[in-house]
């Protein structure tokens, strides 16, 4: 079961920038819009406040339990079968986004591109690819991935500056028409649906060779603040072009980009956000699929760590097709409602419990 | 029937290529294994005959969804 795969600070980091902007960088800002109006950019400045606290709570028990991941250390603060409680949920939940995050590759194919082709197609085909990537292990996923994040960051960079020449400021504001409950409530979904799974970094930190922690940890908060910079710029992007109705377009970017049409030239660019979105979602399912998979390895204590990963792909695209099943607005609303609540409930609670158990008993020790 | 006939095809695929590697162990992999066929082979089920048995976001939508709507009506501005 112990692995002897390593990584470098910066892929970890890479890695890690990657999870968290991912797909969230296409798909977050209408739902936010939807839900913050102007102020959704307000609402990613404050979940970042929480996403720091998280990502200082994690790499505090980090610094205590160096050599282990989350299962590991959970086992020696709380015992083994409060650990297994604690682990039900978390698993569950990453199921859950696992499928998900696939999913939103099925449902852009069959409402952007190929409208009568069965999202079972698109949703089999790639969780067959994640599944094989999965399969080759976290150092080659970690080279192979910062290229294909650097194009789509690329992409997405050219598709906000040239979108520029149909910006109209004028849409930024007010601020705040409703007042400050909007954001509240963009918080609530921003900070809980993509800001919360920072947590699951817990299981692949033991991977980062110990002599690299120093530049493990700024580079964790540096990735962290940079995705809430471009979530904020695409978002602000966003309202500029489509101004009140940005939060009714459910692949903004895709939309923004377009609108982008330069004397006859430039056109027909939405084809680079189509290839981002397939693109992040890949990178975010395969990352997930592998933490998955290391949870229940770990959990209960399983020697090899690849046999699980085919069946765990089956359940998670059979789950994606249930999801789907219940119809779009369905799951939006359990995306953006109930999801963030499960979420603080599965991945933050865990967390807390295991820093006070971490703070008890140090100073149990120091006495 | 297209369902079933992929899902045959990938359950085939993949227990020729994982049953073999299952031999080596036992207990709790062979367990834990197993227990995930079983969710698979639940959710086919489902699938397939366009069911609406209960899964986990049923359950979650049922412990979740009231404190959740409720939380959210708060924030909503009317």
């Amino acid at each position: 079961m112990k692995d002897q795969q390593q990584l470098s600070a910066s892929e970890l980091c890479s890695l890690f920038f990657i999870f968290i902007t991912g797909s969230n960088i296409l798909s977050i800002p209408s739902q936010l819009i939807g839900f913050a109006q102007n102020g959704a950019w307000l609402s990613v400045l404050l979940s970042l406040v929480g996403g720091v606290g998280l990502l200082a709570g994690v790499l505090f028990l980090y610094q205590k339990f160096p050599q282990m991941n989350l299962i590991e250390y959970s086992r020696q603060l709380v015992g083994k079968w409060i650990t297994m409680i604690l682990a039900v949920p978390f698993i569950f939940i990453q199921l859950n986004s696992t499928s998900g995050i696939i999913l939103d590759v099925g449902v852009f194919m069959t409402t952007a591109m190929m409208r009568e082709t069965p999202i079972y197609v698109f949703n089999l085909l790639t969780f067959v690819v994640v599944a094989l990537t999965v399969r080759s292990g976290i150092e080659k996923i970690s080279r192979m991935f910062t290229i294909l994040m650097l194009t789509v960051i690329l992409f997405i960079m050219v598709v906000v500056i040239l979108a520029s020449a149909n910006y109209q400021p004028e849409y930024l504001v007010p601020v705040l028409p409703d007042g400050f409950k909007p954001v509240l409530l963009g918080t609530y979904f921003y900070f809980g649906v993509p800001i919360t799974e920072l947590i699951l970094f817990a299981m692949l930190l033991p991977y980062v060779r110990s002599k690299e922690n120093q530049l493990l940890k700024k580079g964790m908060f540096l990735a962290l603040f940079v995705n809430h910079i471009f979530i904020a710029i695409v978002t602000i992007s966003t309202i500029m072009i489509f101004g009140p109705v940005a939060g009714e377009m459910p692949f903004s970017m895709f939309a923004v980009a377009r609108t982008i049409e330069i004397y006859e030239v430039i056109q027909r660019v939405e084809l680079l956000m189509g290839y981002s979105l397939i693109i992040t979602n890949y990178l975010k399912g395969v990352i997930s699929l592998y933490i998955l998979n290391i949870t229940i390895i770990y959990l209960f204590n399983i020697k090899d760590n690849r046999i699980l990963i085919f069946p765990l792909a089956l359940v998670c695209f059979l789950f994606s097709m249930l999801l789907i099943s219940l119809g779009q607005a369905w799951r939006i609303n359990y995306v953006t409602v109930i999801e963030p609540l499960w979420k603080a409930v599965s991945y933050v609670l865990p967390l807390l419990i295991l820093i006070v158990a971490a703070v008890l008993r140090k100073n149990r020790e120091s006495y | 029937m297209i369902k079933m006939v992929i899902l045959v095809i990938i359950y085939t695929a993949i227990l020729v290529y994982d049953v073999p590697k299952l031999k080596e162990w036992r207990g709790r992999t062979v367990f834990v294994y197993t227990l995930l066929m079983i969710i698979a082979l639940y959710q086919s089920i489902i699938f397939v005959f366009d069911l609406e048995w209960p899964f986990l976001h049923t359950v979650f939508e049922a412990v979740f969804g009231n404190l959740a709507n409720q939380l959210v009506e708060f924030l909503e501005v009317p």
